[in-house]
Order: structure tokens, then C-alpha cells, then sequence
């Protein structure tokens, strides 16, 4: 049987030592350990690509909703420089619904309230509410917002 | 015995001992490797949501900016939008992916693609009553995307109304 030991040199007897079947304990300790690091690695990696996955859905709802709130918003104001009295409008959008309510606060002034949520009824949905204030030109007839709360 | 128990030390591995090892080396080498081409598809598929979100964002603004700077809306269907100004007109053309605004002055034509993404539709409505009536155009905005970053159909939607007479821009 040819033997592996020798000793002549530091790197032929690391070689003998790992050729020893007496390590081989040693070496499937290694594995091991290498396979369960290589196994919480991709765990790692599968997790943080689910939690990109989720914070991308969430930002585009954000934006979605963002969109429904100003779509309503715009409309409210529309509204309002036509007719110059309390009202609300509501919208149903493809994955959520906005609404807007506005209030005429004073001769030249008014407040709308807008709130716009994504997929109503499931948890967590994205949400967007805002209170504008508009002031009323009495001449022109017209209405802006010149104030975001 | 101790000349057999060092003969055994002595050994190294067997054949069965070398596969497997090579065997578990390989699934390790395998998994991850998946791992990094997981990381590098989801970087892709993420860069590329982005780039049509930023184009999509791109075209609602301007659609947003003309309609509220438009004093009238001349014609539209679908696929087309054609809004006048006091001196000018502005014509959006969209189809397969692409999304042209061509603005006619009385000087010049200054024709332009906003934007040029495949798989992205866009569509304009115009609510209420018919052109040159038409108040309000909704401005919707869908691409297909890859499933991997979780939003199967992304969807923009904008409604902007032309401003009264008389109301500041």
C-alpha cells in the first residue's frame, strides 16, 4: 500500500495529513459547513429579492395612487372655478379609488380634501391624502392651489 | 494492529469518498451560481422597470402640462390627441411603444419621440362630450413586465381637465 506520508517538507505533510482517512472526519465537518453557508447565502439572497419584489409593488402603488390623488385633485379644482359651492367628487380607478371633498371656506377662499387608496379593502394598501387650499378669483372666476397640506 | 491501524491512516480517500465530495463541491458550485444569476436578473428586470416607470412619468407629465396650457381639445381617439392652443397645436401620436408629440406653429413643426419603450401602451380617453366639447382627457399608461419584480402590469392613470377661461396656468 503506498503511503502518502513523508517527511521531507511542510507542504507534503499538510498533503499526507489530508490524505489521512483520519481527517476525513475533518474534511466532512468542512463540507458541511460550507454547504450550510452556501444554504443561508441564498437564503439570504431569495429573501432580500422577495423584500425588493415587495418595496417595488409598494412604490408603485405610492406613484399609482400619487397619480388618482392629483387626477381628483385637478378635477376638484375644475369644479370649483366653475361653480362656487360645496361638492365632492369620487373616482374609480382600475386598482383603487380617489376621492375629493371641498368646502368654500370664504368669499375668496376654499379647502379640498383629497384621499386616494390602492386596492381598497386589502391590508397595507398604498394611501394618499392631502388638503389643499385654493384661493377664488371673484373677477376672473377662476380657482388655484396655493397651498398644500 | 498498529502496523494495520497506520497502514488504514496512511490510505487517503476512497473512490466513493472523492465522488461525493465532488458531489456536494458541484451542488455548492451549482447553488450558487443560481444565486448570482438570481442577484443579476432581478438587478435587470428592476433597471428596466425603472426605465419605463421614468418614461411613463416622462409622458403623463407632459400630457398633463399641454391639456392644462390647451385651450381646446380638436380631436382624439385612443391612440391620438390633438390639442389646441392659441398659436399652436399640439398632436400626440401613440403606438407600439412609441409616443410622439408633434407641436405645429405658425414658424415651425418641432417633432419629437418622448418616449420609445416596447410593450408600453398608452391610451388617451376623452370624457364627457365629444370633441371640440371635450373637457377632460384620462391619460393611461400600461406596460407588461417581467413577473420577477412582482407587478405584472404596472398602470399609470391621469386625468387632467382643460382650465376655464380666465384661470391662471
Amino acid at each position: 500500500m503506498k503511503s502518502y506520508r513523508t517527511r521531507s517538507g511542510c507542504c507534503s505533510q499538510i498533503a499526507a495529513r489530508w490524505h489521512s482517512r483520519r481527517d476525513t472526519g475533518l474534511a466532512f465537518v468542512i463540507t458541511l459547513g460550507l454547504f450550510f453557508a452556501m444554504t443561508i447565502l441564498i437564503a439570504a439572497v431569495l429573501q432580500g429579492n422577495v423584500s425588493q419584489r415587495r418595496a417595488l409593488k409598494d412604490r408603485h402603488d405610492r406613484i399609482q395612487v400619487r397619480y388618482m390623488a392629483e387626477s381628483v385633485l385637478h378635477e376638484a379644482v375644475h369644479t370649483l372655478s366653475a361653480e362656487r359651492k360645496p361638492g365632492k367628487c369620487e373616482r374609480v380607478f382600475g386598482r383603487g379609488d380617489a376621492a375629493a371633498t371641498w368646502t368654500v371656506e370664504s368669499n375668496d377662499e376654499a379647502v379640498i380634501e383629497v384621499s386616494a387608496v390602492s386596492r381598497t379593502g386589502v391590508p397595507g394598501a398604498a394611501r394618499e391624502a392631502m388638503r389643499v387650499r385654493v384661493r377664488l378669483d371673484p373677477q376672473t372666476g377662476s380657482a388655484s392651489i396655493v397651498a398644500r397640506e | 494492529m498498529i502496523r494495520r491501524r497506520r497502514d488504514r491512516a496512511g490510505r487517503g480517500f476512497t473512490l466513493i469518498e472523492l465522488l461525493i465530495s465532488i458531489g456536494i463541491i458541484n451542488i455548492i458550485l451549482v447553488m450558487g451560481g443560481l444565486c448570482f444569476a438570481e442577484i443579476v436578473r432581478m438587478r435587470g428586470a428592476r433597471d428596466r422597470y425603472y426605465e419605463r416607470l421614468a418614461a411613463a412619468q416622462h409622458v403623463l407629465h407632459l400630457v398633463e402640462r399641454d391639456v392644462k396650457g390647451a385651450g381646446e381639445i380638436a380631436d382624439g381617439d385612443e391612440s391620438r390627441l390633438i390639442l389646441r392652443r392659441e398659436t399652436s397645436e399640439v398632436v400626440y401620436l401613440a403606438k407600439d411603444g412609441e409616443v410622439r408629440r408633434i407641436e405645429k406653429a405658425a414658424d415651425k413643426t418641432r417633432d419629437e419621440i418622448v418616449a420609445a419603450v416596447p410593450r408600453l401602451r398608452v391610451r388617451f380617453d376623452l370624457e364627457g362630450q365629444s370633441p371640440p366639447d371635450a373637457r377632460t382627457v384620462a391619460t393611461t399608461i400600461e406596460w407588461e413586465e417581467n413577473p420577477q419584480i412582482g407587478i405584472s402590469r404596472p398602470t399609470l392613470s391621469l386625468r387632467v381637465a382643460l382650465r376655464e377661461r380666465g384661470q391662471p396656468q
